[in-house]
């Protein structure tokens, strides 16, 4: 393999390593670090009562869904977003820039590949995503015996797939600055949209209505994935999720154009 | 050894390995832990190696024979070919909509009050565009299958047996790949007449018209990535969106059509196959000849 995308593979194959494995080793890790040790130590019916705290099924009211399985939904955008923006700080010279300027295939295939990339990246943690919730049903098969019935409506399938399209909105907003302006400032957008949205909770929880405790956060929550993954929330919803994830589409398209256009004044700004 | 036997022997190698990659742990996993459990549950872990079974005899015929990574098509190729992944979306939306509305003229009446009072047009939109957005996305899970099949396997064959004969030969082959997983129940249940035969009669029907649009779609792009799209809104369950337009066949939670009635149903999709492929043969036909 040859050109600009092998080169981003390459430069970046550390990052999609690690995006694509984060999330599966995470799963992997704590069922060995934690439960084998309690197997070890303390017999079976230990990792039995074990399991069933850390899925929340020790009280009298039961959810569906629980931290062992959404912290791969966590974790995962966390851990492949900072990868992504990582892939422009690789390039951010302006030996580089020009050199790119100058290829026969343009500063537009240079900017294709990252988007390219950076989807991929989106996608192997979707997949790691996938792969740790299989891990999850194997544990909980093993250690409970659960059976295929049981696990009718657990899957969070579509919120990884959802969590592709929120990243791809993301890095659509910032990536033209980060182009622009460098990944230092460009990222100063974010920061301050994080900011503002930290503040807006900040201000949500001293003034507005709370509920009562976090089991009420987690039923809630728990909640809205059934009724998401099983269709039954509002009609409205579903519209909203139709036209989020098509703005996010067409809005990535844009982007790529708009970075095509601010390439090389993010080019000139560079030290060298 | 001539390019034809060559090519022979590589397809050869490709299906032993495609079939043994994937029959061997089906049947086990069948007899061991039932296919509910292992395909649809908790065991869902070891289906995913298997379900790349295609993609891995792709690579290892490739290392056996020593062929190199020429003509992989493992490239998006969106220049000038973003229609047809665009038609790589709508085709199962019109597979499906075709259908639906067979099986409505067939075996109930058109009665367009029916259909908006179970689901307004603006719902049906709603669902489509979803539909057709998270698709793609599903993907990852159809390439282990298309980068044997369209990147290997019909690049093979079609030296061979000609486009037409890679298509029917091609459709049987990847139908009865299934077949395992038919005879469990996977595509049609098990409670039907003919079963488990007549299953694995439709899952080779379908395989050949479905193999049309995806060897058309790779031959157009030069990718696999397409066809991969196409396969993904297809298991994703896309043609599902045309049946708002069933209507006149009473309680439609309770309408269940029997093998023979989706078989029927299939013919206009089927025939709209046929024309794409005496359309492929002509403009081949027509092509200049390489010297």
């Amino acid at each position: 393999m040859t050109g600009l995308f092998y080169k981003e593979l390459r430069l970046n194959r550390t990052a999609l390593i690690i995006s694509a494995v984060i999330p599966f080793l995470m799963m992997l890790l704590f069922v060995l670090l934690d439960l084998l040790p309690v197997l070890l130590m303390n017999g079976s019916d230990a990792v039995i009562a074990e399991w069933k705290e850390i899925t929340g099924r020790t009280g009298e009211t039961g959810t569906s869904f629980n931290m062992m399985q959404i912290m791969p939904v966590v974790c995962a955008p966390m851990c492949s977003g900072l990868m992504q923006i990582q892939m422009f700080t690789v390039d951010e010279t302006k030996k580089w820039g020009c050199f790119t300027a100058s290829h026969p295939k343009g500063i537009c295939t240079a900017v294709y590949y990252k988007y390219v990339i950076i989807f991929l990246t989106s996608v192997l943690s979707m997949v790691s995503c996938e792969v740790a919730q299989s891990l999850y049903w194997l544990t909980d098969h093993i250690i409970l015996g659960t059976k295929a019935d049981d696990m009718a409506g657990t899957g969070l399938s579509l919120v990884f797939m959802l969590l592709v399209f929120f990243q791809m909105f993301c890095r659509m907003i910032d990536i033209p600055f980060i182009v622009r302006f460098g990944s230092k400032k460009g990222g100063a957008v974010k920061a301050g949209i994080i900011g503002a949205l930290f503040l807006a909770f900040f201000v949500y929880f001293l003034f507005g209505p709370l509920p009562e405790s976090v089991d009420v956060i987690a039923l809630k929550l728990d909640e809205f994935l059934t009724k998401l993954q099983s269709g039954k929330l509002p009609a409205g919803f579903y519209a909203g999720l139709a036209a989020f994830l098509w703005v996010t589409i067409f809005g990535t398209y844009f982007s790529y154009k708009i970075s095509c256009k601010l390439y090389m004044k993010g080019v000139e700004q560079y030290d060298k | 050894m001539t390019n034809k036997k060559l090519t022979l022997k590589r397809l050869l190698i490709f299906l032993l390995l495609a079939f043994g990659l994937a029959w061997i742990p089906w049947i086990i996993y069948n007899k061991v832990f039932g296919y509910h459990e292992w395909f649809e549950g908790p065991l869902v872990i070891v289906a995913l190696p298997t379900i790349y079974a295609p993609a891995l005899a792709n690579i290892l015929t490739r290392k056996i024979t020593g062929e190199g990574w020429e003509n992989s098509l493992f490239h998006f190729n969106f220049k000038g070919h973003l229609k047809y992944y665009a038609f790589a979306l709508l085709i199962p939306l019109a597979q499906g909509i075709l259908t639906y509305i067979t099986m409505t003229l067939a075996y109930g009446h058109w009665d367009f009050h029916e259909m908006t009072e179970r689901m307004s047009i603006g719902k049906l939109i709603s669902n489509a565009l979803t539909m057709l957005a998270l698709g793609p996305l599903f993907a990852w899970n159809t390439f282990g299958e298309e980068f044997g099949w369209r990147a290997y396997m019909n690049q093979k064959m079609e030296p061979l047996l000609g486009t037409a004969g890679t298509v029917i030969a091609g459709g049987i082959l990847w139908g009865v790949w299934h077949a395992p997983l038919t005879v469990e129940g996977h595509n049609f249940g098990t409670e039907y007449w003919g079963y488990p035969w007549l299953g694995i009669l439709y899952m080779v029907l379908f395989c050949t018209v479905e193999g049309v649009f995806l060897m058309w779609l790779t031959k157009k792009t030069d990718s696999v990535f397409p066809a991969a799209v196409m396969h993904a809104c297809n298991n994703m369950g896309v043609a599902g969106i045309g049946t708002f337009f069933i209507s006149g066949v009473g309680d439609i939670q309770k309408f269940e059509p029997t093998a023979a009635q989706s078989l029927l149903c299939m013919i206009p999709f089927a025939v709209c196959a046929a024309v794409m492929i005496a359309v492929m043969l002509r403009k081949q036909k027509a092509a200049p000849k390489q010297v």
